[in-house]
């Protein structure tokens, strides 16, 4: 279980490579993935408010003609000022207070029923045996929550106001003292406790839904055990000894395998990513055994990742591996020999990782899910060995501490013991680089990384010659936490592949309630934020019309991005009128149009299109970023706490202007006008 | 603007000035001229009442005054504020022509939810309420979604809600509309009483005899234009004609009627200029207006 896209720090998050995109935005160049929130944030509102100033002094100079819009149009900023710093709350309560009457009296407690219902059809159709049973019942919850939540505020936020100007209902309230900044808010804050109840209320239903669910028991007979007889050379009264192995009866979909001991402890098979806990009592001269709920299906890992660098067949360090040829161009694969994909962690510390564990048994906890290319089908039955070392990147000193067998698909749990035996060498990391000559010519040269590793080689070499004990953290793992983990592919002519977040060390797992509880604040904050755009929207456009671009605004959001790069005019095959050139003169999408005046035509009218795109695209909000949280959730992995502050400060971020803006949009509606 | 004024309120209450609206569809093109320089003058404790058929701009001033349009040219000032000020409507009552509330809630919860916009605390609101309640003869429908209201119990839902913060300056829309005879009297007795307490009143109604039974002041519009303005009973004076009444008249002196009144001892019970109704007194402004479009008609006379 990966995910691809990990969640970035706080401070990453803030400010990403902000010099950088300013720079790229002064030279009007694409600016680049990671602008970070603040700047993203400024890009956007400033493209808002900016169009809403636009707007507002066109509407001022329709009414009052050129000459005489300063005057209204300064009085209108003026009073718009005056109003939002004079909100009462008691008339905005008010407000909010009718916003969930209403909602209540036109009976949206049908949503309850539906969702209960939805529930209960799940638990008929959801495979509770399927591998990644939690996962899929992670993303049902999710999703139906999603898809229920926002349908029910964009319904609520869209066609609130426009049904109070449609009944007229908003004459008798706009005639009281209230500010269209109290109606705005008061629309938002109903709204948005009706939409968090109902969240709520789903939130809870769907834990215990899942956690029903997906929790099970084995039976487990003395029948189902086979005795297994004392070997030679072996002490039959030792403790430890293996005294019976077998299955435990089918439930979900799977057995689990038993090892019992002499002792009475017994050893449970992971499957399904679960275990379960099996105690054993003598009844009359009988061995009754219990097995305890499963444990680990719903799972919160908090990984630690690595920088991934690879090294090329001729030892060398490089950026990337090689291209077997895949489209998607997330994993770079190596080979046999000297290739390896090489994980750099920084800042490592013992007290971070779990010291026992069920899965993974006194060691370093290590998840991966690789890629296989074949290159020849060899024996299909048997998988693609890999090996894994760790190494100092202080002294060079490398140690090989397993081979594993690859499986496509399936994420695989091995533990680095804490102490292991090994054969010590020392593995210098080399890389090439060009540099000018002082003729001017440039010749290519080699550098060690890092430069210290080769400073005490020599010595390093003497010292590690033969094979002994090592202790992970005292040999492998640097004064500043530093520590690498090697892979290396063991088959010859054929290929593993790995990307940066394939492998990760897993730090003690948080709490699974509390992740939960994360994933659907989440929810809630798309919610919030779905409100906000659709009481913006509806405060100068129909019902249907608001909620269409309610909806507008949440696909744009995802795809953000992408209309960035339309804006930039970096898509292949150029605007939507190149297009249409292309393929109405059937010309493919990267052939170069000939120079013509019609190429010239829609080249400029897509300039036109891309500038309008852009503007866009910098004034939605990345709602892209929420997508990493569900996924982050339904995998089983920890979403860090502060995120929940990235996502209230980004949902908090938009609200804000996205309030005002309506506010000034409705303070200058004349209300009465049919 | 006056600046006497007794309390809080200003001696003229509501003031427009060259008020004029239009219309205008999409496009910024000219729809419908609907009020043309309209410049008016309402005093404290006045009930004054616009008349004018329909599509005359009766609704589009009030709804002027109280910001619920803005005006294409010209100034409004209701309680000394501009009209757009939303502060002004801490003293306003309004009552719609149609009643525009939230049918999904009962008497008790619209009347507590209008309070609660005025910043009412909870016991002024509760015996606000209750009063208001038993002031519109609501008391057993109290519970009732307005859903399940008859036009007239809607009507008089509507004004409870509008007399919920004791206003000042009381706009009516059409108060009488849907209202039984009885409920008209009420309504009627309501003005006067308002009227009494010194607060003013602006109505506009189709039923002409109940502006005639309240009104101190009236002005008629037709398309726009203010056709006439002034006191009621100098409006509906005929001052070219002289009307004698009298009771007890036998049928001789009906023959000499005006000679012999005083030789015949009866009593001369009045005597001076008849008066119109205010319902022929309306048409007749109507046909002048539409004869000669544009002009000012003279109170009174008839020409």
């Amino acid at each position: 279980m990966i995910l691809e896209k990990e969640i970035p720090s706080f401070y990453d998050w803030l400010t990403g490579d902000w010099q950088r995109a300013v720079l790229e935005l002064i030279f009007f160049r694409r600016i680049n993935d990671n602008p970070g929130a603040i700047l993203s944030w400024l890009l956007s509102i400033g493209t808002l408010l900016l169009a809403a100033l636009i707007v507002g002094f066109v509407f001022c100079a329709v009414r009052y003609g050129l000459t005489g819009v300063f005057v209204p149009f300064g009085r209108a900023i003026r009073r718009g000022v005056e109003n939002l710093t004079n909100v009462s709350f008691a008339r905005t309560w008010a407000i909010a207070r009718l916003a969930i009457q209403e909602s209540i009296r036109r009976r949206i407690m049908i949503l309850v029923v539906l969702f209960m219902l939805i529930l209960l059809m799940a638990g008929w159709f959801l495979d509770r045996g399927s591998e990644n049973a939690a996962e899929l019942y992670m993303t049902f919850v999710m999703w139906s929550t999603t898809i229920l939540v926002l349908i029910l505020t964009l319904f609520l936020s869209s066609f609130s106001l426009p049904t109070d100007f449609k009944n007229k209902t908003i004459y008798s309230v706009v005639t009281k003292p209230v500010r269209s900044s109290e109606l705005v808010f008061g629309r938002i804050l109903g709204i948005a406790i009706v939409g968090t109840a109902m969240l709520l209320f789903m939130a809870i239903a769907s834990y215990f839904f899942v956690t029903s669910e997906l929790n099970h028991s084995h039976l487990l007979f003395e029948r189902d055990l086979t005795p297994i007889s004392v070997e030679a050379g072996e002490q039959s009264d030792n403790a430890k000894r293996l005294v019976f192995k077998g299955e435990t009866q089918l439930n979900s979909g799977h057995r689990h395998l038993v090892d019992v001991f002499a002792d009475g402890t017994v050893n449970v098979g992971v499957v399904n990513g679960h275990t379960h806990r099996i105690t054993s009592e003598k009844v009359n001269e009988q061995t009754r055994y219990v097995v305890h709920n499963e444990q680990g299906t719903l799972q919160a890992r908090v990984p630690v990742y690595g920088k991934l660098d690879f090294r090329s067949p001729e030892g060398l360090d490089t950026d990337k591996g090689i291209n077997v040829g895949d489209e998607w161009d997330y994993r770079s694969f190596i080979g046999a020999g000297d290739e390896a994909a090489i994980y750099r962690f920084t800042g490592l510390q013992q007290s971070t990782f779990p010291q026992t564990d069920g899965n993974f048994k006194n060691g370093l906890p290590v998840e991966m899910t690789l890629g296989v290319f074949r290159t020849h089908k060899g024996n299909i039955e048997r998988r693609i060995t890999a090996s894994l070392s760790v190494r100092n990147p202080k002294t060079g000193l490398q140690a090989e501490v397993m081979t594993f067998s690859t499986e496509e698909f399936v994420t695989k749990y091995v533990a680095i013991p804490w102490t292991f035996d090994g054969t010590p060498q020392v593995v210098q990391r080399r890389g090439r680089t060009t540099q000018k000559t002082p003729d001017g010519r440039e010749e290519s040269v080699f550098y060690s990384v890092p430069d210290d590793a080769t400073a005490s080689q020599e010595r390093n070499d003497a010292q590690f010659s033969r094979r002994r004990t090592f202790d992970l953290f005292k040999d492998f793992v640097t004064d500043k936490g530093e520590m690498e983990i090697w892979l290396q592919c063991v088959d010859r002519q054929q290929y593993i592949g790995m990307a940066r977040s394939d492998l990760y060390l897993r730090a003690a797992d948080g709490s699974v309630g509390w992740n939960f509880v994360k994933g659907f604040y989440g929810i809630w904050m798309r919610m919030l934020m779905l409100t906000a755009f659709g009481v913006l929207f509806s405060t100068f456009l129909s019902g249907p019309v608001a909620m269409i671009s309610t909806v507008g605004v949440m696909v744009a959001g995802f795809s953000k991005a992408f209309m960035i790069e339309i804006g930039l005019n970096k898509v292949l095959g150029g605007g939507p009128f190149e297009s249409l050139l292309r393929i109405m003169t059937q010309q493919n999408m990267v052939v170069d149009l000939p120079k013509s005046f019609s190429t010239t035509f829609v080249q400029s009218a897509d300039n036109v299109y891309s500038m309008f795109m852009r503007l866009l695209g910098q004034a939605i909000p990345p709602l892209s970023d929420y997508s990493v949280y569900d996924g982050a959730v339904v995998k089983g992995f920890s979403i860090p706490s502060y995120w929940l502050m990235n996502h209230t400060i980004m949902t908090l971020a938009y609200a804000v202007p996205l309030f005002i803006v309506a506010y000034l949009i409705l303070s200058n509606r004349e209300v009465a006008k049919s | 603007m006056s600046e006497l004024t007794a309390g809080n309120v200003p001696e003229i209450v509501v003031e427009t000035r060259n008020l004029t609206k239009i219309y205008r569809d999409f496009w910024g093109r000219q729809k419908v001229r609907a009020l043309k320089a309209l410049d008016l003058e309402i005093r404290r404790g006045e009930v004054f009442g616009l008349l004018g058929p329909n599509g005359s701009g009766k609704t589009t001033t009030i709804k002027l005054l109280l910001g619920l349009l803005f005006p294409t040219s010209g100034d409004i000032f209701v309680l000394g504020k501009p009209a757009t000020d939303v502060g002004k409507n801490e003293k306003i009552g309004y009552l719609p022509e149609e009643s525009y509330l939230y049918r999904f809630l009962n008497a008790e919860e619209t009347l507590d939810f209008y309070g609660r916009l005025f910043n009412m605390s909870g016991p002024v609101r509760r015996q606000r309420i209750a009063q208001l309640i038993s002031m519109v003869g609501l008391e057993s429908a109290r519970k009732r979604q307005l859903r399940e209201y008859s036009k007239g119990m809607s009507r008089r839902i509507g004004l409870a809600q509008a007399l919920i913060n004791d206003p000042d300056l009381v706009l009516l829309d059409e108060p009488t509309s849907g209202l039984d005879p009885i409920g008209t009297r009420n309504m009627k007795d309501l003005i006067l009483d308002l009227k009494k307490r010194g607060k003013t009143v602006i109505m506009s109604s189709h039923l002409l005899a109940d502006v005639q039974d309240v009104c101190d002041r009236i002005g008629i519009l037709y398309q726009g234009e203010l056709k006439e303005l002034g006191r009621v009973e100098d409006l509906l004076k005929v001052s070219n004609e002289t009307e004698i009444r009298a009771s007890n008249l036998s049928e001789t002196a009906k023959n000499k009627i005006i000679d012999i009144i005083k030789e015949d001892n009866a009593e001369l019970v009045f005597s001076g200029h008849p008066t119109t109704t205010l319902e022929e007194l309306f048409l007749r402004i109507i046909e002048e207006s539409e004869a000669r479009p544009g002009r000012r008609v003279r109170g009174g006379n008839k020409i």
